[in-house]
């Protein structure tokens, strides 16, 4: 075996460190700006430590023994997580922590790595196709239904990573594609422009009828999807004003953040507007943030910490960031893309799929794009889960990306 | 397998995209946003709480009863504040310097740049005098606020007193936040949640000096605020003055209603406070000099009292004696001044010649119902047990021993014995005779003014438990109240209620006698071993179609014909007449005297 080791992905572990130890710094000066020390950037550097020892030890385990072990730590996860609905503790109304030996932590964090596994386990044993990507992803559908009893939105959205990676296997795209229309049919609707809508709905309709005049075959298609968008739509409307109640319908509102919350979601958002605003292109200088250190936007250090990142170090900040996420994500596949185990591919989809959903959806709300729906920066935002689960993740990645000629399954 | 080669191209298109929006978006509110820049330079965004006015309270006949009154928050920004006189400061928010500094310190926590209030609700008379010293002080703002405005002197037991929140009432509901005020007592603690409304949102520009430089984008993001809910109640705020006046200078409590509907028309419970006081400068102090009074002033005895209801139970232990077969209309026993069995005595008021149920109820006869009570827990061999929780059960449909469900806050069950109670306390050897001072409402059984007024009720309106309430609507809603028929028959309660009526023609309340009114009570004292008796009174009027019921506790008043019979008689005389007779003037002055508690 040894002899078909190829060496290790090491472009990835350095990113892998500097976006660590770039988050510890970040902590550190959000701490020196606004002159309290509560010990978080200590904390945020024991957890970068503590993952750094595990991964290590992910690093000396057989490759195949991981995968090998992949279900039992799927079911350990999910099991962890109904621990956590019947009696975790309720942190800002999540019923998702789970406290082990003094530490609290959130298991679906640790779902993410087990669902990643299992998934590229189970996928890579089958021949690929449409029908095995969908019956793959319902590994991921369980633990995000989990996630949802625990009132935990975000975390439940971030396993859209999954089908995303399984394009790759085949998922259909276009299924994807309905996906995020049906999100974005649901927000509008929502939000009350259903009139709108419609009128879109039309002149689309119009459209492609003038496009497609001279194919007469198409037209029925044409007229019939139109139909049944129009026909969801209104009955996503019907179900939403009819048969929710109204207290249901504010909470649904305030959960795509299209009505203002009375406790100040649109708060944080406007804050974190002026906050990377006021940084500019060349940012206020390490530990000077004028929002940061008044304390301005809230959940400055776990959910919204890009917001000192752009404020402190600016536009170029900013983008030097986004470029490393973006490096993270297209080495993986890259690397792994000529290894000879589709698993391992599969696998570093997924890994990509969790990051490039997290960016989505966190940047996407501090950037005022998406609704407000905390999720954290991953290897970035405070906190002791997303620091061990990313972690996690990366190794066995790392891990993962010596097997070039071996075959893994 | 082979299909597998590269990598999603999908994926990576996604990602790319994802990532480029971000930047892009990234770079338009970095760069090219200049308005956003500008504005982020020179302006801070604040979000301002707008606190909506509290629900107005409305009396029986619509005329207002509780209002609001415009007042203000003195609002505090650590950050920005430079006090050179912190001792005149403080003087001038009615605060010591201790508390001054301690809650400066609690601004300080909850941010240093957002302004929090230091002191709330400042009456607008004093706020003048406030804000000609403070507006000169940099650091200093004041907020729209509201206090109450109460529209009669008497209403402390019915609508409660506010105070300002609490830590743990912030941790409980994160509605409130310092600074908010929050229902303790009565009406204003029940209907918490319809009153105070939802709390709008103002996003505001601030300069660098804390100025409002007007609304941020236009007030898009703002949200209104949903005003309370108006409690319209039963009160009769002209007779809840008339008895509060009654009471002065008296410990006790006067409870009126409407019997067909259970609807509060006076609750008085005395010694009073008052209202206006919670919201005055230096309310903190009044409110510890109530705690400490030794009349108890908070103490609400309509609701919380429980004492010994005495003989004014007699007329429901004759429907108990009818209902168990141990008496009929024509009964009646030799009464030689006491009860006596065994080694046992009770006493009698004196000695009545075979008195009917009628003439037990006028006279309140105690041989009477001792031998009534005893039969019936020696109807069967060894059944007392059984007949004891038999008149349980006929007690608690009346409302005894548990809540009657008033809409206050407060109020206590009181206690009526069953047979755990007697083994508790004798182990399973107690007899009938053990418990015998039950028949004359002694002993264990405890009951407070509410319930013995909720009991009169269902007497006069042909035998309803009706749940007594102050709220008839809440803005335009009704809510419902239990109301439910007692198993007794008509002609039971007719004979009964006879009774009472010889109680004020010629029976032991023949002082509560009102001209033109005919009408039904009975007297009662309850045992006090710590000192004088208490006085005690239940009646209704007029005798058909009765309109008002009404319980009346005055402590340590002696015999209930002493105090209670006669503040009832004018209770009642003044809601069916609005007038007192000329010839009941001189019982009036007599009954307006206060008790001297000092002995």
């Amino acid at each position: 075996m040894v002899v078909n080791r190829q060496r290790m992905d090491w472009i990835v572990f350095a990113i892998y460190l500097i976006l660590a130890i770039w988050s510890i710094l970040t902590l550190y000066f959000i701490e020196v700006s606004s002159g309290e020390f509560t010990g978080v950037w200590q904390r945020q550097a024991i957890w970068l430590a503590i993952s750094l020892v595990i991964g290590f030890i992910v690093l000396m385990i057989d490759s195949q023994l991981i995968l090998s072990f992949a279900p039992l730590f799927y079911a350990v996860a999910l099991l962890l997580m109904i621990a956590a609905i019947i009696q975790g503790q309720v942190v800002r109304n999540i019923h998702a922590w789970v406290v082990i030996g003094g530490f609290r932590f959130q298991p679906v964090e640790l779902a993410k790595v087990a669902t990643a596994l299992m998934v590229a386990r189970w996928t890579a044993r089958r021949k690929p196709s449409a029908i095995t990507a969908i019956k793959g992803s319902i590994w991921a559908v369980i633990p995000a239904v989990l996630a949802l009893a625990q009132k935990d939105w975000g975390s439940a959205m971030t396993f859209a990573a999954i089908p995303l990676a399984l394009t790759y296997v085949g998922f259909p795209v276009f299924l994807i594609i309905a996906g995020i229309g049906l999100y974005i049919v649901l927000l509008v609707v929502i939000a009350g422009y259903i009139k709108l809508l419609l009128i879109l709905y039309g002149i689309a309709l119009v459209v492609l009828l003038i496009v497609f005049r001279k194919q007469r075959e198409y037209i029925k298609y044409i007229i019939g999807v139109v139909l049944v968008v129009t026909g969801m739509t209104l009955s996503m409307e019907w179900a939403f004003t009819r048969v929710l109640k109204p207290y249901q319908q504010q909470r649904l509102k305030v959960l795509v953040g299209q009505e203002r919350d009375p406790r100040g979601a649109a708060y944080n958002v406007i804050q974190a507007e002026n906050a990377i605003a006021y940084g500019g292109f060349t940012g206020t200088g390490l530990g000077k943030g004028f929002f940061t250190s008044f304390k301005f936007v809230p959940e400055q250090k776990t959910d919204f910490i890009f917001c000192a990142v752009a404020e402190e170090t600016g536009f170029i900040g900013g983008t030097v960031l986004l470029f490393l996420y973006g490096l993270l994500i297209t080495r993986m596949l890259l690397y792994v893309s000529r290894h000879r185990s589709p698993v391992i591919k599969i696998y570093a989809h997924s890994v990509a799929g969790f990051f490039i959903i997290h960016l989505l959806i966190n940047l996407g709300m501090v950037l005022g794009l998406l609704p407000v729906i905390g999720i954290p920066l991953p290897l970035f935002s405070y906190g002791g889960s997303q620091m061990l689960s990313f972690s996690l993740m990366v190794f066995i990645y790392l891990n993962f990306s010596r097997e070039r000629y071996t075959l893994l399954h | 397998m082979n299909k597998l080669e590269g990598y999603s191209k999908f994926f990576v298109g996604f990602s790319i995209i994802v990532l480029l929006v971000l930047w892009v978006r990234l770079a338009y509110i970095q760069l090219y946003a200049s308005a956003l820049k500008e504005r982020a330079e020179q302006y801070i965004v604040e979000k301002k709480v707008v606190k909506p006015p509290r629900g107005l309270i409305y009396d029986r006949y619509g005329n207002i009863l509780v209002a609001n009154e415009p007042a203000y928050d003195i609002m505090v920004v650590p950050a920005r504040l430079k006090i050179e006189d912190t001792g005149f400061v403080a003087s001038l928010l009615g605060l010591t310097i201790e508390e001054f500094k301690q809650r400066l310190e609690r601004a300080r926590q909850y941010s240093r740049i957002i302004a929090s209030p230091i002191v709330s609700a400042v009456h607008p008379d004093h706020f003048q005098r406030v804000q000609t010293y403070l507006s000169l002080i940099p650091g200093f703002s004041f907020r729209k606020g509201f206090i109450r405005k109460y529209y009669n002197k008497h209403l402390a037991h019915v609508v409660g007193y506010m105070t300002e929140v609490s830590r743990e009432d912030i941790e409980q509901d994160s509605f409130y936040m310092p600074g908010d005020f929050i229902g303790r007592t009565g009406l204003e603690h029940f209907y918490e949640k319809e009153l105070r409304g939802q709390k709008g949102m103002r996003y505001v520009l601030v300069d660098a000096f804390g100025r409002e430089r007007g609304s941020y984008a236009d007030g898009k993001y703002d949200v209104q605020p949903v005003p309370g809910k108006s409690l319209h109640i039963s009160l009769d705020p002209d007779l809840q003055s008339f008895a509060s006046m009654l009471m002065a200078g008296k410990r006790g409590a006067i409870v009126a209603i409407e019997p067909a509907t259970g609807e509060i028309l006076a609750f008085v419970s005395s010694p009073e406070f008052y209202l206006d006081s919670f919201w005055h400068k230096n309310r903190s102090s009044y409110y510890l000099n109530l705690l400490k009074r030794p009349d108890k002033p908070l103490f609400n005895r309509g609701v919380s009292a429980a004492y010994p209801p005495g003989s004014t139970i007699k007329p429901l232990q004759t429907l108990f004696g009818f209902k168990m077969k141990t008496i009929s209309y024509y009964s009646s026993w030799y009464c030689p001044g006491a009860w006596i069995r065994g080694s046992l005595t009770v006493k009698c008021h004196g000695s009545h010649f075979l008195p009917s149920p009628q003439e037990a109820i006028q006279y309140s006869c105690n041989s009477f119902y001792c031998e009534l009570f005893y039969k019936a827990l020696s109807r069967y061999p060894k059944g007392h047990r059984l007949a004891l929780m038999q008149w349980n059960n006929f007690l608690k449909e009346f409302g005894f021993g548990r809540l009657t469900g008033i809409d206050i806050r407060g109020e206590k069950p009181g206690l009526v014995p069953d047979t755990s109670t007697y083994d508790k306390m004798y182990g399973k050897w107690w007899k009938p005779t053990t418990i015998i001072s039950l028949a004359i409402g002694q002993g264990e059984w405890l009951a407070t003014p509410v319930q013995l007024a909720v009991y009169v009720s269902a007497i006069a309106n042909g035998g309803w438990f009706v749940q007594p309430h102050f709220v008839r609507q809440i803005d335009n809603e009704k809510p419902q109240w239990e109301k439910y028929k007692i198993d007794i028959p008509k002609a039971d309660l007719e004979h009964v209620i006879t009774g009472m009526k010889k109680v004020i023609e010629s029976g032991t309340a023949r002082i509560a006698k009102i001209p033109d009114v005919e009408w039904a009570g009975k007297t009662g004292t309850a045992q006090n071993p710590h000192g004088e008796d208490h006085s005690l009174f239940v009646g209704f009027a007029p005798l058909d179609s009765p309109r008002i019921a009404v319980a009346v506790m005055v402590e340590n008043g002696g015999f209930g014909s002493q105090w209670a019979a006669p503040i009832a008689s004018f209770v009642v005389e003044y809601y069916l007449k609005r007038t007192i007779d000329s010839s009941r003037l001189w019982l009036l002055n007599r009954v307006k005297q206060p008790i001297n508690y000092e002995q």
